[in-house]
């Protein structure tokens, strides 16, 4: 979960009343987000991802005093025509087409409003945002811009980019700033940069970085927001969220008309979502009798109008919930307002039989028989490479495994297609313990036949000690297949990894499931282990093919893939 | 007889006579208990041990002093003379020694106030006192203390500390006695001791009457191995027992996925930073996985398009990767039987199921961190399902897996609604286990107040860490064999 770092000075100023941290801690928590740490100066917390309302010091302030009742006042006026107008041009169209802006007055910014204010537009063009792809932010001081305000994409101009004194281009300013390179795919068309301008220049190179001419300060008193990316919709609900937030500050939000070619919108439009709930339904889905009166304070507590009409409870969501969708998170934001410390557990009727799937009983047997067998039991990673999987084990690599296209490390950038190299490589960790080292490992391997994917578990055993030799591998092998009540043959076999004549195939009815033997000598040094190893693998899946004509993919795990 | 010593007469039987390093070797015995054994041995007659190695003899101060004036006694002889002294007349302190040594070897007498000489003691004044010779010898040549060693002079110096003694002698050569012979061979009659039993022996009880050769049972050796499940399985299997106990059935399903049962299905818009390369494995071989049903993915569109504004786009859901969490599984059992409902199946709800497996997500990996993880994944499918039912579910389950202490708090995950996070008490802090809550109905495709879905899937090495406080979960995979023997008891 994303976190911001609170001002705890400037969260108790915001909120109006005394509280002490352990309370503050309970509600903050009540309401979902999770509170890191609280000291004498500040509050770290990590807000809920859906809830980018929260993300500033104002936002969360507003959630606690409604959530503490300190708060009943759901209104957010607008006065009606618009201030200014942006006319959006033809070249934003395949990159970034939409944009949504608003203008903030009777500005009075403290230190701690412009600190906040500045750390919850940039965290939300980076979280809410994804990283400025879905939207980006914009503030400009508006005592020096000159309409009318155009946004497009231009081709390669001069401005001065905030914290600079000189003039550079849209190109040298991309190529010379961290961010420039990274956001670039973001902001640019062909030879085209896009770009918000009034008449005097740009006052912004989007989604990169601001004009000095239009930088905010304290002293701003009169503020333009813009809000760009490619959902209409988003960057909408984006301009109400931001809107909501200036006017809890107490400062006055005008309207900005954006003029497409087709059609103009006015924005913030302020939209708020209402729905009808049934009080029935919210007792059906939390388990509590509410009650009319209290379903009522309850959605105030979360910030929510609320009003009876009929048997419903209507409910008017505020427009910074961006998170709303439908009835479902009101009636969750209703058990959030009752508080889930307060729900009494419920116990659900039901006379149902458990049980186990069949394959983890087989593979328990297994595992049983195998410690009986004094093997102890390993567990390795699933992610393997080329080099552990195929050439420490001389083998050639094959071309049907499952690769990973965007692996963080060399150390796995493949699923392992057989269980042996794991083991291998956890006795050659191992060379400082006491012989004998036997250890077995139940689990599953990944492979592809004709492009679907195939997962078998598989049981592989290693023995690793001076006097480890063939038939000792093969006494465990048909100890483990008696106890599970399985005939396999041992008969002449191949394996790179294994010393010729000292291999054999293991074969159940007439499918060859694995192989034992003793493991070949350069093997060994490949994996740093200095004493014999004799070992085998097998295919449980196959197994379970061939001695109950069961299909292996089902067992295997392909219970839900659909065919 | 004792072991050792029957062992010392045994290996002296054909050479009759050792050194005490070859007799050492012979007999097997330590050092102490051979010397034990020879000491009880010499005793008795049965061996003869000669000693070699010399002593070193140091005269004390006071002795020095005595080597030069003469002992005290001898003094005072002088000075009693023929005549006898008047016994106020022993004033000095060297007199008081002097007279009270005399007297404890009977070379002077008291008679009325006078000292008188005693018979032995005119002839020691002639002859000079036994003691002082043997001290003037020893001052003079160290060595010849060998001569004096058994005397009671070189007893009586000691005593005073009039000379120091340190031993450097000790048994070299030890040889049988025929007495010893005889004894063995008696020994050896009555006692002939079992190594160890055989078949032969317990078959024909030809082992009655002997004696079985005594072992050192303070002897150290390596314990032996007891070859033991993995802790984590162990933690696994709990936690399968725990969900059979409340009635629910297992399943499974896969692990190499289209994205589209990863996240798609479960509501994940597919700009979630979760889908983000960072985050998930994305595969190169198989590269997409295609789902066959139109009629859902179709469905699955709508919903997205509808909530999340954006385009969705197909060719990401069929994207193949590596599955973040086994809420795939649940996901797969959830559209299998609601769809199944839908076109008239009957089920006897609610259906209760759980799947445990493991996931894999794109974390760095190095030694200490892996990109394996476990989780549980539970469902119940049913009618008029609550919160307050999951939370009464979610109590048992862990009370099962042996976490008696849960809370439970609202949380954000895209696929439920309401949304809860588990903690659990680990100490004095309350650990996140995991998430749960009511399938969303843009999921099941259905109101809720026809059918709806409880479901959870925390973590399951979260479980292993507040129950057994292992400290570090990249530990559980691929860890050295050394390791797994320590977690035996885990």
């Amino acid at each position: 979960m994303p976190v911001t770092i609170h001002n705890k000075r400037y969260m108790l100023k915001l909120l109006g009343f005394k509280i002490d941290d352990k309370e503050l801690v309970r509600n903050i928590e009540n309401m979902g987000p999770n509170v890191k740490r609280i000291d004498s100066k500040e509050v770290e917390v990590e807000y809920p991802a859906n809830r980018p309302d929260m993300i500033s010091t104002l936002g969360l302030a507003r959630a606690v005093r409604y959530y503490m009742r300190k708060s009943r006042d759901f209104k957010y006026e607008i006065k009606q025509g618009s201030e200014i107008a942006i006319s959006v041009g033809n070249h934003v169209s395949g990159i970034r087409p939409y944009i949504a802006a608003l203008v903030v007055d009777n500005m009075q910014l403290g230190e701690d409003d412009l600190l906040d204010i500045i750390n919850f537009t940039e965290k939300l063009s980076n979280t809410y945002g994804r990283q400025r792809t879905r939207i980006a932010l914009g503030l400009h001081d508006m005592k020096d811009v000159k309409g009318p305000l155009t946004y497009d994409a231009y081709e390669d101009e001069e401005f001065v980019p905030l914290g600079s004194k000189a003039k550079m281009k849209y190109s040298s300013v991309i190529n010379s700033d961290r961010r420039g390179r990274k956001y670039v795919g973001l902001c640019k068309s062909g030879d085209r940069y896009v770009a918000l301008k009034d008449k005097k220049g740009t006052m912004s190179l989007i989604p990169i970085i601001n004009s000095e001419r239009t930088r905010v300060s304290a002293e701003t008193k009169r503020m333009l927001v813009d809000i760009t990316g490619g959902t209409r919709e988003i960057i909408e609900r984006v301009a109400d969220l931001l809107a909501a937030d200036f006017m809890d500050r107490g400062f006055a939000v005008g309207r900005v008309e954006i003029r497409y070619r087709e059609s103009s919108r006015s924005l913030p439009k302020m939209q708020s979502q209402q729905f009808s709930i049934p009080l029935k339904q919210l007792d059906d889905e939390i388990g509590v009798a509410i009650g009319f009166n209290n379903a009522i304070v309850l959605a105030n507590k979360m910030g929510h109008e609320a009003a009876l009409v009929g048997r419903n409870i209507r409910v008017t969501a505020p427009a910074y919930r961006l998170d709303v969708i439908n009835e479902q998170d009101i009636i969750e934001d209703i058990a959030v307002g009752y508080g889930y410390d307060y729900i009494q557990p419920v116990p659900v009727a039901s006379a149902a039989m458990g049980q186990l799937e069949e394959k983890s009983r087989v593979n328990n047997a297994a595992r049983d028989a195998m410690t009986g067998l004094g093997f102890e039991e390993a567990m390795n990673s699933y992610l393997t490479n080329e080099e552990t999987n195929f050439t420490k084990m001389r083998h050639a690599k094959e071309s049907e495994y499952i690769n990973i296209i965007n692996p963080r490390s060399g150390l796995a950038t493949m699923l392992r297609t057989w269980v042996l190299p794991s083991l291998l490589k956890q006795l050659g960790q191992s060379m400082h313990d006491s012989f004998p080292l036997r250890i077995f490992e139940l689990d599953m391997t990944f492979g592809i036949e004709r492009n679907v994917p195939r997962e078998t578990y598989h049981l592989a055993a290693v023995s690793c000690h001076s006097q480890a030799n063939f038939n000792e591998a093969k006494a465990s092998l048909e100890g483990l297949m008696q106890s599970l009540g399985a005939e396999c043959e041992v008969v002449e076999g191949e394996n790179r990894s294994m010393i010729e004549g000292r291999c054999a195939t293991v074969v159940v009815g007439k499918r060859n499931i694995g192989f034992l033997g003793e493991v070949h000598p350069e093997v060994l040094t490949s994996f740093g282990i200095e004493e014999p190893v004799v070992g085998f693998e097998i295919d449980l899946t196959g197994w379970l093919d061939a001695a109950y004509g069961k299909s292996g993919a089902n067992l295997a795990g392909d219970a839900g893939r659909q065919s | 007889m004792h072991r050792h010593e029957l062992s010392v007469l045994s290996a002296l039987k054909e050479k009759k006579r050792l050194s005490l390093d070859r007799l050492l070797a012979e007999s097997g015995l330590g050092r102490d208990e051979a010397l034990w054994a020879i000491g009880n041995l010499a005793s008795q007659g049965l061996v003869k041990a000669e000693r070699s190695g010399g002593y070193e003899v140091r005269i004390s101060a006071e002795g020095e002093g005595y080597v030069k004036n003469g002992l005290p006694e001898s003094l005072l002889l002088k000075k009693v003379g023929e005549k006898g002294i008047e016994l106020s007349g022993l004033g000095s302190k060297e007199d008081q020694i002097g007279f009270s040594w005399a007297k404890r070897k009977g070379l002077v007498e008291v008679s009325g106030k006078r000292l008188k000489l005693t018979g032995s003691g005119k002839r020691a004044a002639k002859e000079g006192i036994g003691t002082e010779s043997v001290l003037r010898a020893l001052s003079k040549n160290p060595d010849s203390y060998a001569q004096y060693r058994d005397g009671e002079a070189t007893k009586e110096l000691e005593q005073r500390k009039l000379i120091e003694v340190k031993s450097h002698e000790s048994v070299s050569e030890i040889e049988i006695t025929h007495q010893g012979v005889l004894a063995l061979a008696k020994e050896k009659q009555t006692e002939e001791a079992i190594e160890s039993l055989d078949r032969r022996m317990i078959k024909s009880r030809s082992w009655a009457g002997k004696r079985f050769t005594p072992y050192n049972v303070k002897a150290p050796v390596e314990p032996a191995v007891v070859a033991s499940r993995h802790p984590l399985r162990k933690t696994i299997d709990e936690i399968r027992q725990a969900y059979v106990g409340l009635g629910f059935t297992e399943v499974s399903g896969p692990i190499i996925e289209p994205a589209f049962w990863v996240f798609d299905y479960l509501f994940v818009p597919q700009d979630h930073p979760a889908r983000d390369v960072q985050d998930t494995f994305f595969l190169g071989r198989p590269k997409e996985i295609q789902v066959e049903d139109r009629s859902l993915v179709e469905r699955v569109m709508k919903e997205h398009e509808t909530a999340w504004h954006g385009e969705w786009s197909r060719q990401v859901a069929m994207q193949a990767v590596a599955r973040t969490h086994t809420t795939s599984v649940s996901g797969r059992y959830i559209n299998k039987i609601i769809g199944e409902m839908n076109a008239g199946k009957k089920y006897e709800l609610p259906i209760k199921l759980f799947t445990v497996g493991r996931n894999l997500r794109n974390e760095t990996i190095d030694p200490k961190h892996t990109a394996d993880f476990y989780q549980h994944d539970g469902i119940v499918i049913g009618k008029g399902l609550t919160l307050a039912n999951l939370f009464d579910i979610l109590i048992k389950l862990y009370k099962g897996m042996g976490i008696g202490n849960l809370r439970f708090k609202p949380m954000y995950y895209p696929f439920v609604e309401p949304g809860v996070q588990l903690l659990g008490k680990h100490g004095d802090e309350w650990v996140e286990l995991g998430g749960a809550g009511i399938i969303r109905k843009e999921i099941t495709g259905i109101e809720r107040s026809k059918v709806n879905v409880l479901a959870w899937g925390p973590g399951v090495e979260r479980i292993l860490l507040v129950k057994k406080e292992i400290e570090s979960i990249a530990e559980l995979y691929g860890s050295s064999v050394g390791w797994l023997r320590k977690m035996q008891g885990v």
